[in-house]
C-alpha cells in the first residue's frame, strides 16, 4: 500500500470524522494534515497495522481533545502554511447540530461520527474503542437523546453552571 | 429516534464532503519536516550563545487595566506590563512555546527546516541571557523548575499508543547559564515524577525504580524490581503545591508542548506494586518509610498529604480508593470523572451524566477521604481538563463551551469563561479568551477572593502554550515571544 494511494483512498473519510468531532471546517482540514504528516513520517510501520484507518482516528481523537489547541493555537500554526479554500456555510439545523454535538461527551460524540458519517456498526465501533457492544448502544442512544433534545430546545444542553456564574 | 436526525447527520456529511483537502504533497511536506528534525541524528552539536543582550525595561501599563476594584489579600492583579520588547525570530520561524524558570522566560522554536532553538530571557530586563540552536532529532519541547531547564527530544518517532516504545532523551540545562549537565535516555512507556531537587523515573521494561540528583544527574538510588514488580509511581503532593495533573506522575516530561510541570516539594515517593504493595520511600535516599496493602488492578494512582489514592475497576465498577476504604463509586449513568485532591481533607471528583434523559449535567462531589461520606454535591459546567485548588477554590480549565470556572470552596460555581486558564497565586487567576475575530486574546485577573474579574489587556494570537506565575506572563506569539510583568 503506498501513502498517495492510502491518502487519496481514506482522506475523505478521515475528514468526515473529524469535522464530525469539531464541527469547524478549518480545525478539520489542520487534523487531517497533522495525523497524516504523522502517518507518512512512520508510514512503514503504520502501512503493516490491521486498520491504518483506526489508527489515523487515534490520532485525530487526541488532537482534538487538547486544550491548548482548542482555543485557537492551531490557527497561528497554520498561518505558516499557504490557506486551504473556505467552504460554504453550513445551514442553520447544521449549525445547531454541531454546536450540540460539541458538548457531547468525547465518548459519546465519537461514537456518533463513527455510526452516523462513516456507517461504522455497533461491532466494529465496540472492537475500535474497546467497550462492549452494550456499552457503545448506550453511547448511541445517549447522544441521540440528548443531540435530539438539544435540536428541540438549543438552550437545553447550555450548562446550569454557566448561567448562574455569568 | 427523529428521523430528522439521520437527515441531519446525512446532510452534516455533505458539507464534510465539500470541505477541500490538502493536496498530499502538503502532506507530505509536514510530514518530511518532522521526519527530517527527527532523523538528523544526534551528531550536531547544539551551539551555545551567551549573549549580553541589550533589552531595555519597558513600563508601558496596559491601557485596559481596570484598577476599581476593592483590594484583596493576596493583591490582586490589575494589569499587564511589557517587560522589553518581545523577542523577534527570523521569517519563516515560530516561537513554539513559553515556560518560565525562576526569574527567566525560556522560549523555544521547532522550525520548519529541522533546527531548534532554545533562549532564556531576563524576566526582569527583557535581556536575552542565552541561546541553545541544534538540529538534532526532533523537539518536542521545554519543561521548566526554578532549578533546571529539561529539554525533550524523540530519538525514534513516537509510537501514538499502537506499538513499541519510542525512545527519548531529556536534556537538562543550567537555567542560569543554558550549560548542558546532564541527560536521561528514557521511553515514552516509562513514568517520570520530577521533584524539585530530585528525577524518579519507573523504567517501564524492567519495572526498577531509579532517582537521580536533577541538577547534577548523579544517581541517587536504584530500587531493582522484584518478584512483585512495580506497577505506578507517584510523588507526594502537599498543601501549598499547585499542580494540573490526574494522577502522580508529571505530564509535562512527556508533552512539554502542552503540560506544564508543576514539581514536588514533598521528600515522598510512591510506588504501588502489581498484587497491591503500596511503599512509601525517602525521595532522596530510597529508604523506605512505610508499606501498606492496597488492591491490585490500579489504573491511576496520586498522593496527597500523606494519604494515597488509586482509581481501578472493582466488580466492574470504576472506583477510588484508598487503602482503607472504597471511597466512591459513580452510578451507571456517570462519565467516571478523574478525582483530585480539592483542600487538606477532600478529595473531589468532577463527573458529567444526563438528567431527566436528556439534559447534560456535570456535579462537583466533595469526599471525606477518612470516611468517603460525600460531603457535598453540587451543579458542575460540563468539561474535560484540568483541574487544579487553591485555598480550597477549584479552578477547571479544558475542553467543553465554558473552558474555565472558578468555584468556592462550597462547590458554588463563582466565575466562569470559555478560555483557558489556571492560578497565578493563591488569590489570583489567570484566563485566556479568543473574543474577537482577530486572533488577539483578552487576558482577564480573576480574584479567587471576591471572583470579580478584571480585563488586564489584549495580547497578540498566541503560537503555543503560555506560562504565568505570581509575577509573570509570557506566551509565544508567532515570531514574537512576550513577557508581561503582572502589575497589582
Amino acid at each position: 500500500m503506498d501513502f498517495d494511494g492510502f491518502y487519496r483512498d481514506t482522506s475523505r473519510r478521515l475528514l468526515r470524522y473529524a469535522y464530525g468531532l469539531t464541527g469547524d471546517p478549518g480545525e478539520a482540514q489542520d487534523l487531517v494534515q497533522e495525523a497524516y504528516a504523522r502517518a507518512w513520517q512512520r508510514w512503514r510501520r503504520v502501512s503493516g497495522y490491521d486498520d491504518p484507518e483506526a489508527w489515523l482516528r487515534v490520532v485525530v481523537n487526541r488532537l482534538s481533545t487538547d486544550r491548548w489547541r482548542r482555543i485557537g493555537v492551531r490557527r497561528a500554526r497554520a498561518a505558516a502554511e499557504p490557506p486551504l479554500p473556505t467552504v460554504a456555510p453550513p445551514s442553520e439545523d447544521l449549525v445547531l447540530l454541531v454546536r450540540a454535538m460539541r458538548e457531547l461527551p468525547d465518548k459519546l460524540r465519537r461514537a456518533l461520527a463513527l455510526h452516523y458519517l462513516l456507517d461504522r456498526s455497533i461491532a466494529e465501533i465496540a472492537a475500535e474503542t474497546g467497550a462492549s457492544q452494550n456499552t457503545v448502544k448506550s453511547w448511541l442512544f445517549r447522544g441521540r437523546t440528548l443531540l435530539a433534545a438539544a435540536l428541540e430546545d438549543p438552550t437545553v444542553m447550555a450548562p446550569e453552571g454557566a448561567r448562574r456564574a455569568r | 429516534m427523529p428521523a430528522d436526525l439521520d437527515e441531519l447527520f446525512t446532510a452534516l456529511g455533505r458539507q464534510a464532503d465539500a470541505v477541500p483537502l490538502a493536496e498530499v504533497e502538503q502532506v507530505r511536506r509536514r510530514g518530511r519536516q518532522r521526519r527530517a528534525r527527527s532523523r538528523a541524528g544526534m551528531a550536531a552539536a547544539a551551539v551555545l550563545v551567551l549573549l549580553a543582550g541589550t533589552g531595555v525595561l519597558l513600563d508601558r501599563r496596559h491601557s485596559d487595566a481596570e484598577p476599581i476594584l476593592p483590594a484583596t489579600t493576596p493583591a490582586r492583579i490589575r494589569g499587564l506590563a511589557p517587560v522589553g520588547e518581545p523577542l523577534r525570530t527570523g521569517e519563516g520561524r515560530m516561537w513554539n512555546g513559553a515556560r518560565i524558570s525562576g526569574d527567566r522566560v525560556i522560549g523555544w522554536i521547532r522550525a520548519g527546516d529541522g533546527s531548534q532553538e532554545t533562549v532564556a530571557v531576563d524576566a526582569r530586563t527583557g535581556r536575552t541571557l542565552w541561546r541553545t540552536t541544534g538540529r538534532e532529532s526532533f523537539h518536542l519541547g521545554v519543561a521548566t523548575t526554578s532549578k533546571a531547564v529539561i529539554l525533550l527530544r524523540e530519538i525514534k518517532p513516537q509510537s501514538e499508543s499502537l506499538d513499541e516504545p519510542a525512545d527519548r532523551l531529556l536534556l537538562f540545562h543550567d537555567p542560569a547559564t543554558g550549560a548542558k549537565r546532564w541527560e536521561l535516555r528514557h521511553t515514552d512507556r516509562d513514568q517520570l515524577v520530577l521533584h524539585e531537587d530530585v528525577l524518579v523515573r519507573m523504567v517501564h521494561e524492567t519495572r526498577a525504580i531509579e532517582a537521580y540528583d536533577l541538577a547534577g544527574g548523579r544517581r541517587l538510588w536504584t530500587e531493582p524490581a522484584d518478584g512483585d514488580p512495580t506497577k505506578l509511581i507517584s510523588g507526594m503532593r502537599v498543601g501549598p503545591d499547585d499542580s494540573e495533573e490526574h494522577s502522580g506522575t508529571t505530564s509535562a516530561l512527556f508533552r512539554p508542548d502542552a503540560a506544564k510541570a508543576f514539581p514536588f516539594t514533598d521528600d515522598r515517593v510512591v510506588d504501588l506494586s502489581e498484587s497491591g504493595r503500596i511503599t512509601v520511600r525517602d525521595i532522596r535516599t530510597g529508604k523506605i518509610r512505610s508499606v501498606a496493602r492496597g488492591r491490585a488492578g490500579a489504573e491511576e494512582l496520586f498522593a496527597y498529604e500523606g494519604k494515597i489514592y488509586a482509581t481501578l475497576r472493582i466488580d466492574g465498577v470504576w472506583s477510588i480508593t484508598t487503602p482503607d476504604h472504597v471511597l466512591y463509586q459513580p452510578d451507571d449513568s456517570a462519565e467516571f470523572g478523574y478525582p483530585f485532591p480539592c483542600g487538606q481533607t477532600r478529595v473531589c471528583v468532577l463527573e458529567r451524566r444526563e438528567a431527566n434523559g436528556a439534559k447534560q449535567e456535570a456535579r462537583l462531589i466533595m469526599i471525606d477521604p477518612n470516611t468517603g461520606d460525600v460531603i457535598r454535591t453540587t451543579g458542575a459546567v460540563p468539561r474535560y481538563g484540568d483541574n487544579s485548588t487553591r485555598l480550597g477554590h477549584i479552578l477547571t480549565s479544558g475542553t467543553g463551551e465554558k473552558g474555565t470556572t472558578l468555584y468556592d470552596e462550597n462547590g458554588r460555581a463563582r466565575y466562569s469563561d470559555d478560555g483557558i486558564g489556571g492560578f497565578a497565586d493563591n488569590g489570583n487567576a489567570l484566563t485566556l479568551t479568543r473574543d474577537a475575530g482577530d486572533g488577539r486574546f483578552t487576558v482577564r485577573g480573576v480574584s479567587n477572593i471576591d471572583y470579580q474579574a478584571a480585563k488586564l489587556g489584549v495580547i497578540p494570537e498566541i503560537s503555543g502554550r503560555c506560562d504565568w506565575n505570581e509575577d509573570l506572563l509570557t506566551c509565544p506569539a508567532g515570531r514574537e515571544l512576550w513577557v508581561w510583568r503582572l502589575t497589582r
